[in-house]
């Protein structure tokens, strides 16, 4: 056996070894759900040769796994629901995979997300689950959302229907309105398009929308039953390129938007205008409660917004891109919509990848390194907690629902 | 439990062609057991043993009296190798086909006839390579790449490969050496012509006609040639998620022209050349979609001249060179890209070669001066916007001595420093108005003939890859340059022997490559692309070779290359493993039979233990590729007959993007003497 098959071996052996172990329970009662403490981690290689999925155990001293979903394509997200993750092949990969935490190397099923295989691709960009049946998959090559069922034994019986976002799209030859995130709130599903024009968050008169559905009948909603019959049905946005929601029960539903900072690769000046924009989910009213400056001058404290996790009514944060692999956290009250422009203390100008909020009430802070890729756990009162050593750098942290 | 495995990714067998191949290993089998037996009476009749005054080993290198601009193999000290015309000229074959089969090199390729390639001499990346045509580089200072299965064999005399260590004559010298693909040379003998005419497999034609003969006091030879295929093979379903059951958007179109003159006066030789050739070339992608439309159209012309003369006791030698090559990328329904895209590129390229040579007692003493200025445009078609225009001025200041304090020892040492200055009037979306780079390099090596028919080599050298104009000023898309980016720098060092005596030639190398400040692309969390001095690398190796002739009408040839490389970037994935894109282990052996103008030869090649990506999480199938071919010759007419991938399997060199299956080509020479 060769010194790389060993350690293959044995990080497989300890993967599954944590799973039962957290799996597992005495007699008697319900058994645990697998991968109930565990956190699952995509990752991707510094110079996108490649990526993979990390396990974090959260019981036992944050304890890693090898990479356990070894690929030679880095444009992967992540979904995750009850004792399965989701792996999602994006551009030109367009798949779905479904693994299980009781054996997480073992591929349960891999499916396609092109309408018909000579689509050229669909981008798949999240995985929006109702329950283990139902599920949302926004595809951002695509004016059509996806309804799922990820317990499909088949791939005929993966796809059970479609939402319609026709009405949304942009100018380009695309056909599609960039969809790119999705977020179920009391029984509605709100999906954000960035409607980008040949690439362009900025085209005039071209803004992001959110569109919202209701879960149980697969109807849009009107958010806006008042206004003109021919104006799209979603709630209009004034910052450019939204990045995400972030939602948090008895705190409210937001939105981050990066604006565009990369103007200058199509030979423009560098745009501010993105922000963290609140929407209210009983009159879909919308209000920015964190702007990035002024559009073209001025001082822009944050940089251009990136993620942003909400960890309770008091405390959330945010990630600022300065530069290349320089950017900050910045930490911000949802209520009051204050935000401190001082970076948190020891993490300014730093290669931020992604935020997550943890069910310790930490946030967990994703920091691209080539040498020293981690997670970092930062408490709400801004200490370090933890530092989680990784592989690749990671990409998306899911937790258990 | 389970444990981790790395993916598997496959390359396909497109049917059964287990029985296919028993026949010609029958025959190999009878061979070898006959041919054991009648290579034992020929020595026994006392074959003359041949002296050894170069390395003659499967074309390793041939002999002196050469101009100062041309490379002496006699006393270059390198492992060079080499193929000569007579190995391809009877078919229509690649230069990348020609040059895998080689120790030491690899190509790998993205599909079928006059697809891209990517070359590794000892285990390199295909940055690190310098391409010439006749002493002509072909690198992009854009990218650093160049491609050449393109190139026409109407158009090549010999290709010879320089592991690692680069002759002064060929002026600028890069990290992992270089390969010279040499034109054609004018028969001394009386005027004449060839015509050729290939057919076969997935609309492969190619047409070719070569003349030669004297004009007053020139010598002229002239060749014209028309390449097309449509790679339309048979690819296996599971590669691909589209229904197509063949290779999609594949093809290629190429026409070349060929003009050479020389004239010697007393003291005097000029030499002229020009080369022309168009060509368009459909792109696949790993999707093979069947609406796939992206292409690449290029036009080149390459002109040349050169002129040796002596001042005394000096020989100098002046190589002029003058070059444009446009390139067309189109691709309309985004197949490629983030979106619909025309580009057009011009490079235009002049040069300049100096070299004089000088005998100084035991001492041959080179100087050179290459000057080369790439003025490089590129405008956006769809947008109306030119996106480059930026000029690179190299000059290579370069020294050699080769000693010779025993007529059977030579020892050489040589230094280069190279200037590299960027002026960009326009690049993207740089606002650096250019830059300028500088390096020296070093190189010392010995021969020594241990008997007549025995040689040993050792060499030694610093050695440098400058940065391109992408990597330094950025790329399309969200790539930003780095204009402080270094030099990748290399030490790299070599030891073997070669030999020819009686019915065996061949060679045996060990070489060690030690990389450090690889530039490596690194990506931010919002997927822009920043390249860094962060890679560092270990290479090691064996190579060898054999031919064995026991009767004038029998040659069985062998040889390997087993390659260790060990990854030590800061990359934390991927340090400690292997390299990608290499295959570390391979295997060659082969047999010719002629006759009384009939020749049959078979070549099997094994490769293997190859990963896709630098982690080390998806690894290659094991290739093992199997070819025959048959020649027959009756006065001027000449009919081959060659079976390629005779297992009939579709090659992944490069995930996702298959080669040919099993194919066959027949060609039919006419010679006009």
């Amino acid at each position: 056996m060769t010194t790389r098959t060993l350690l293959r071996t044995v990080s497989a052996t300890l993967a599954a070894l944590l799973l039962a172990a957290c799996g597992g329970s005495g007699g008697g009662g319900s058994t645990e759900l697998a991968g109930a403490n565990v956190a699952v981690v995509a990752t991707v290689a510094p110079d996108f040769s490649g990526s993979n999925t990390q396990l974090i155990d959260l019981d036992n001293d944050f304890e890693t796994t090898a990479g356990l979903t070894p690929r030679d394509r880095s444009d992967y997200a992540l979904a995750r629901f009850g004792g399965h993750f989701y792996p999602i092949g994006r551009f030109q990969i367009d798949t779905v995979a479904k693994y299980s935490f009781d054996a997480p190397t073992q591929q349960i099923y891999e499916y396609s997300t092109l309408d018909t295989p000579e689509d050229p691709t669909s981008n798949p960009a999240d995985l929006i689950f109702v329950d283990a049946r139902k599920a949302y998959l926004v595809r951002r090559g695509s004016d059509k959302i996806w309804i799922v069922d990820p317990s499909a034994e088949s791939e005929a019986a993966f796809k059970l229907g479609e939402l319609d976002l026709s009405a949304y799209r942009d100018a380009d030859a695309s056909g599609s309105p960039e969809p790119i995130d999705g977020v179920i709130v009391d029984g509605r599903l709100y999906v954000v398009m960035q409607r980008t024009v040949d690439n362009s968050p900025s085209d005039p008169g071209t803004s992001p929308f959110v569109a919202v559905f209701d879960v149980a009948t697969d109807q849009e909603i009107d958010t806006n039953p008042d206004d003109d019959a021919s104006n799209p049905k979603g709630i209009a946005l004034d910052v450019r390129n939204p990045n995400g929601f972030a939602y948090a029960p008895g705190v409210g539903l937001f939105l981050s938007a990066t604006g565009d900072p990369f103007a200058s690769f199509r030979g423009e000046p560098r745009r501010y205008n993105g922000g963290i924009v609140r929407i209210d989910t009983t009159d879909f009213s919308t209000t920015l409660v964190v702007d990035d400056g002024p559009e073209t001058s001025g001082e822009h404290p944050y940089g251009s917004i990136g993620d942003l996790v909400i960890l309770d009514a008091d405390t959330a944060f945010f990630s600022g891109l300065e530069a290349f692999q320089n950017t900050s956290l910045f930490a911000f009250n949802p209520t009051t919509g204050v935000a401190n422009e001082t970076p948190v203390a020891g993490y300014a100008g730093i290669d931020i990848v992604t935020l997550a909020g943890g069910p310790d009430g930490n946030l967990w802070v994703g920091i691209g390194s080539v040498d020293m890729p981690r997670i970092e756990l930062v408490s709400p009162d801004q200490q370090t907690v933890q530092t989680i050593g990784l592989i690749e750098n990671p990409t998306a942290i899911r937790f258990a629902d | 439990m389970g444990h981790a495995q790395p993916q598997r990714a496959t390359c396909r067998s497109t049917s059964d062609a287990s029985a296919f191949a028993r026949i010609p290993l029958l025959i190999l089998g009878i061979a070898i057991a006959w041919s054991s037996a009648a290579g034992s009476a020929a020595a026994d009749d006392g074959a003359a043993v041949t002296p050894l005054q170069d390395v003659v080993v499967t074309g390793q290198g041939d002999a002196g009296g050469l101009a100062p601009t041309e490379v002496d193999l006699h006393s270059h000290t390198g492992f060079s190798r080499s193929i000569e015309r007579e190995a391809f000229a009877d078919r229509y074959t690649q230069m990348g086909e020609l040059l895998d089969s080689l120790p030491e090199v690899q190509v790998s390729s993205l599909g079928g006839v006059g697809a891209f390639n990517r070359v590794a001499l000892r285990g390199s990346t295909g940055e690190q390579v310098n391409v010439y045509l006749d002493g002509l580089l072909l690198n992009s200072p854009q990218n650093g790449g160049a491609t050449f299965n393109p190139l026409p064999p109407a158009l090549i005399e010999r290709v010879v490969v320089y592991p690692d260590f680069t002759p002064l004559q060929l002026g600028d010298a890069n990290l992992a050496g270089a390969i010279d693909f040499r034109t054609r040379a004018i028969p001394r003998s009386a005027p004449g012509a060839v015509l050729r005419a290939s057919y076969g497999s997935f609309g492969t034609r190619y047409g070719e006609a070569s003349l030669w003969g004297a004009l007053g006091a020139w010598r002229l030879i002239a060749a014209a040639s028309h390449t097309q295929a449509d790679n339309d093979f048979p690819v296996e379903a599971s590669l691909f998620r589209t229904e197509s059951a063949r290779r999609q958007n594949d093809a290629f179109d190429q026409h070349s022209l060929f003009l050479k003159a020389t004239r010697h006066w007393s003291g005097l030789r000029l030499q002229a050349q020009v080369q022309h050739s168009d060509s368009d070339k459909e792109l696949p992608t790993s999707l093979n979609q069947r609406d796939d439309a992206a292409r690449l159209g290029e036009r080149s012309t390459r002109g040349q001249a050169r002129l040796d003369y002596a001042l005394g006791a000096v020989e100098l030698g002046h190589r002029l060179m003058l070059s444009r090559v446009d390139e067309d990328f189109s691709d309309p329904e985004s197949d490629v890209g983030l979106g619909s895209d025309r580009v057009q590129t011009e490079l235009l390229r002049v040069g300049a070669f100096n070299a004089a040579t000088m005998r100084w007692g035991q001492h041959r003493i080179v100087l050179g001066l290459d000057w080369r200025q790439d003025r490089l445009a590129q405008d956006d078609r769809l947008e109306d916007e030119r996106l480059v225009d930026a000029t690179r001025q190299t000059v290579v200041l370069g020294v050699s001595d080769e000693w010779t304090p025993l007529h059977d020892w030579i020892f050489s040492g040589l230094l280069r420093y190279t200037w590299v200055d960027d002026q960009l009037d326009r690049f993207r979306a740089t606002e650096q108005p250019g830059d300028g780079t500088s390096a020296a390099t070093a190189q010392l090596g010995l021969k020594w003939w241990m008997t007549p028919l025995l040689q040993g080599k050792a060499n030694v050298g610093w050695l440098v890859r400058i940065p391109t104009l992408d990597e330094k000023f950025g790329a399309r898309g969200l790539f930003q340059g780095a204009p402080e980016l270094e030099p990748e720098k290399a030490l790299s060092a070599d030891t073997g022997v070669e030999f020819q005596f009686a019915q065996w030639q061949g060679s045996a190398t060990v070489f060690a490559r030690q990389t450090r400040d690889a530039i490596v692309t690194i990506f931010n969390s919002r997927g822009v692309g920043q390249p860094q001095n962060i890679g560092k690398s270990l290479r090691t190796g064996i190579a060898a070779d054999l031919r064995w002739t026991p009767l004038p009408w029998m040659e069985w040839r062998a040889g390997a290359t087993l390659l260790d490389t060990d990854n030590r970037s800061r990359i934390r994935s991927a340090r400690g493993k292997q390299l990608p894109g290499l295959y570390h282990r391979r295997y060659h052996a082969g047999l010719s039979l002629s006759h009384a103008g009939l020749r049959w030869s078979l070549d099997y090649q094994h490769s293997g233990d190859l990963f896709y990506d630098p982690s080390n999480g998806v690894r290659g199938d094991d290739k093992d590729a199997l070819r025959t071919s048959f020649t027959a010759q009756w006065r001027a007419i000449t009919l081959d007959l060659t079976l390629r991938n005779l297992l009939d399997e579709n090659f992944l060199d490069i995930n996702r993007f298959p080669t040919p299956g099993r194919s066959v080509l027949a060609t039919l020479s006419y010679d006009i003497r």
